[in-house]
């Protein structure tokens, strides 16, 4: 209750790649803001959430990906 | 009235529901000619209902997605029509979808699945202006709770469909030659999939969403109203779930209640099963004419279809319990929390689930390799489950531990026959693991390493979905292996029953070796035992004799069958006071006059039933998900190579 949650802009890097296209079809795009809803430290994850979806990402896999935290 | 409707929408949002609610039992599971995604058919009243995987954009890459475009793009306007579901909960993404299969121009019905949780969440959809908007009509359904399933079914038969307003269609044909564009949507789809990675295509994507994604925002503004608090309940059990410590500890017990299930509630069923054909078998045997007929029904037909029979409880206990982590959502939680140990090794979260069901059994583990997204890792999954210690094994592994290992040793306080039978579970989980690492490192993958993973929310399970989705995987298991094992176990009998020899020649032997049964003789004399001493050279040097030869052929319609032939070739059945090992441990060789099961043969055979492909429903179901015979023959070979090359290692080490 009461807790803020983070919230990050996505920034697509360079030219378009696949790794971009994958990103878009589950909705994220350049510009988006999503909520950061976990950051696994352990186990090297992030949740993102947009609207109601969860999406998470290998951290390690967001080469190309900028996420600028917009609420910090 | 349509002749065909298929169901278009993003995974998890209901899809398989509504197919069910439209088509009851009445479906059909088969794969798309030339690959292994799983086409889903059924039928309401005349109409022809198809469910194509779940698709997240037009512009996917994986081999299941381009299906479902490739599907949409080449209907039959006048005769075929889209059931696009979205789901009510998360509209927005699905909207931009829609607007994808729209600048399609097929006749559309938009469904919004879920309305009890839209209601429950209090989001504001106003249908009337998204009908509008998009010249669609709109539904709005519960498949789980069956509301507005008779609407459905009415604006089905009463042909509702319509065509769409475009979104960015105008876009594409207006452009000049010397735009993004060039092509019509249709087309640049395509291309785009047939030239996977190219730069140029992969701007047009970029530019695709850059102009449709403001045109679906605003839709959404103007249809959709969501409560402002968003806190999420899913978030709530995530945090427990999902925890590294606490998230793991009910993992894992999860996974101890789902085995011990398997084992628990299958042996009473597996018994009458198996007691079934035993009696049958009896009665072929004793009724039938001519005795040809009888032998070929009582010792082929039946315990080759008993053979394969006696794994539906377990297959359906297994994937009844799947359904339901698969129903309520965690299944995905598994696949997080997997995910960080199993990357190490060339796989990803979205393999634990076939490694762990093939503890089971290697062939719904094969089978439930289909939800992995990268085809390199999902023959992968396909091609090291089989090393997980299936229950198979484990009769093998009782005989063999029992020969070495006396019934009451014990290492401090723990039963060393149990520690052995661990470190075989334990072995056969690295071999898997390694074998994933060294594939996945040979074979280059066209898959971008961009790992996404969905956490849909979680929802009861629903119920009647779980029920059916097991009964027609197991169906698909009887049908799809058991052909073939019918078929191997026909020949097995064939070569096991004839021999060369006039049956004089077995009077005159079986008067001869009073000391061994009639079963063994005929065996020895048999095509199966003339091929045991064919093979023996080659088995020679892993301290086995032809007899054991004939069990490892005879096992390799199943490993479990070793001990039922291995019984037969040592004339169990003429000591009937003595159990198969106390018989075993006092066969003899007579070259060097010391014990046959001794301590190097019989791990020099634990490593060699580790590691052998002895499963004939494996290779079957394998073929099946691969599509052909490359990928068993090469998985079937390197598990014999690596069973032979370590069981020879060991005899020749330790004799």
């Amino acid at each position: 209750m009461g807790q803020t949650v983070k919230e990050v802009v996505i920034h697509l890097i360079g030219q378009p790649t696949a790794l971009h296209n994958k990103l878009m079809t589950f909705g994220l795009f350049q510009g988006t803001t999503a909520q950061l809803i976990r950051d696994d430290k352990i186990n090297k994850l992030l949740i993102l959430g947009l609207g109601q979806k969860r999406i998470v990402l290998r951290k390690e896999e967001l080469k190309g990906i900028e996420l600028k935290e917009s609420n910090a | 009235m349509r002749k065909r409707v298929f169901l278009v929408g993003q995974p998890n949002v209901g899809k398989s529901s509504v197919f069910n609610q439209l088509t009851g039992i009445r479906q059909k599971t088969g794969n798309y000619s030339g690959v292994t995604v799983e086409r889903k058919t059924g039928f309401l009243e005349k109409t022809q209902i198809i469910d194509l995987p779940g698709l997240k954009s037009v512009w996917s890459t994986s081999v299941d997605e381009q299906i479902s475009v490739r599907e949409i793009q080449q209907l039959d306007p006048e005769q075929d029509a889209v059931l696009f579901i979205a789901d009510g909960v998360n509209l927005a993404q699905d909207l931009l979808l829609f607007s994808q299969v729209a600048d399609l121009q097929i006749p559309i019905l938009l469904v919004i699945n879920y309305q009890d949780e839209v209601l429950k969440q209090q989001i504001q959809i106003n249908v009337n202006e998204l009908s509008k908007r998009t010249a669609v009509s709109v539904l709005m359904i519960s498949a789980r709770t069956n509301t507005g399933i008779q609407q459905l079914k009415t604006a089905i038969q009463s042909d509702q469909f319509k065509y769409p307003n475009s979104f960015i269609r105008g876009q594409y044909e207006n452009q000049s030659s010397n735009d993004t564009f060039q092509n019509t949507f249709s087309e640049n789809i395509e291309q785009y999939h047939q030239n996977l990675g190219n730069a140029k295509y992969l701007s047009i994507v970029k530019k695709d969403y850059d102009l449709r994604q403001p045109l679906v925002d605003h839709l959404v503004e103007q249809t959709v109203q969501l409560p402002k608090d968003e806190h999420v309940f899913t978030d709530k059990i995530d945090a427990v779930l999902l925890h590294p410590i606490w998230g793991t500890a009910v993992f894992l017990m999860l996974m101890l209640f789902i085995f011990q299930s398997i084992f628990s509630f299958s042996g009473v069923p597996m018994d009458w099963i198996d007691g079934f054909f035993g009696a049958a078998s009896s009665w072929a045997n004793e009724t039938i004419q001519p005795a040809w007929l009888a032998d070929i029904v009582g010792n082929a037909i039946l315990p080759g279809l008993g053979g394969i029979l006696i794994f539906i409880p377990q297959i359906a206990i297994l994937f009844f319990l799947l359904g339901i982590l698969e129903s309520t959502g965690y299944m995905s939680r598994i696949s997080y929390l997997s995910d960080r140990w199993l990357r190490r090794f060339g796989l990803s979260g979205s393999s634990v689930i076939p490694l762990l069901s093939g503890i089971a059994c290697a062939i719904p583990a094969v089978m439930s390799a289909r939800s992995i997204t990268d085809e390199r890792e999902r023959l992968a999954a396909i091609l090291v489950s089989p090393f997980m210690t299936c229950s198979a094994r484990l009769p093998v592994y009782a005989v063999l531990i029992g020969l070495i290992f006396p019934e009451d040793a014990y290492l401090w306080i723990f039963n060393v026959k149990g520690l052995i039978l661990l470190g075989l579970y334990l072995l056969g989980t690295i071999t898997a693991l390694l074998a994933a690492w060294a594939f996945t490192k040979w074979k280059s993958s066209t898959d971008t390493t961009l790992w996404m993973l969905d956490l849909p929310r979680y929802q009861m399970p629903n119920w009647s979905d779980i029920f059916k989705h097991a009964y027609l995987k197991t169906k698909a298991f009887v049908v799809g292996a058991g052909k073939i094992i019918l078929a191997f176990s026909i020949v097995l009998w064939f070569i096991a029953s004839f021999s060369p020899h006039t049956e004089s020649f077995f009077q005159e032997e079986i008067a001869k070796q009073t000391e061994h049964s009639e079963a063994s003789i005929r065996l020895e004399y048999s095509y199966a035992g003339y091929l045991g001493k064919t093979i023996e050279p080659v088995i020679r040097p892993l301290g086995y004799d032809w007899k054991i030869g004939i069990a490892l052929i005879s096992s390799f319609a199943a490993r479990e069958v070793f001990v039922g032939t291995i019984s037969t070739v040592y004339s169990i059945g003429s000591e009937e006071e003595m159990t198969v090992i106390e018989r075993l441990q006092t066969e003899v060789n007579p070259e060097t006059g010391k014990k046959r099961f001794n301590w190097a043969t019989c791990i020099s055979l634990l490593l060699f039933y580790a590691f052998a492909m002895q499963c004939m429903s494996t290779i079957a179901i394998v073929k099946k998900e691969t599509g052909g015979w490359k990928w068993p023959i090469i998985q079937t070979t390197g598990m014999m190579v690596l069973a032979y090359v370590s069981a020879l290692v060991a005899y020749q080490v330790l004799s």
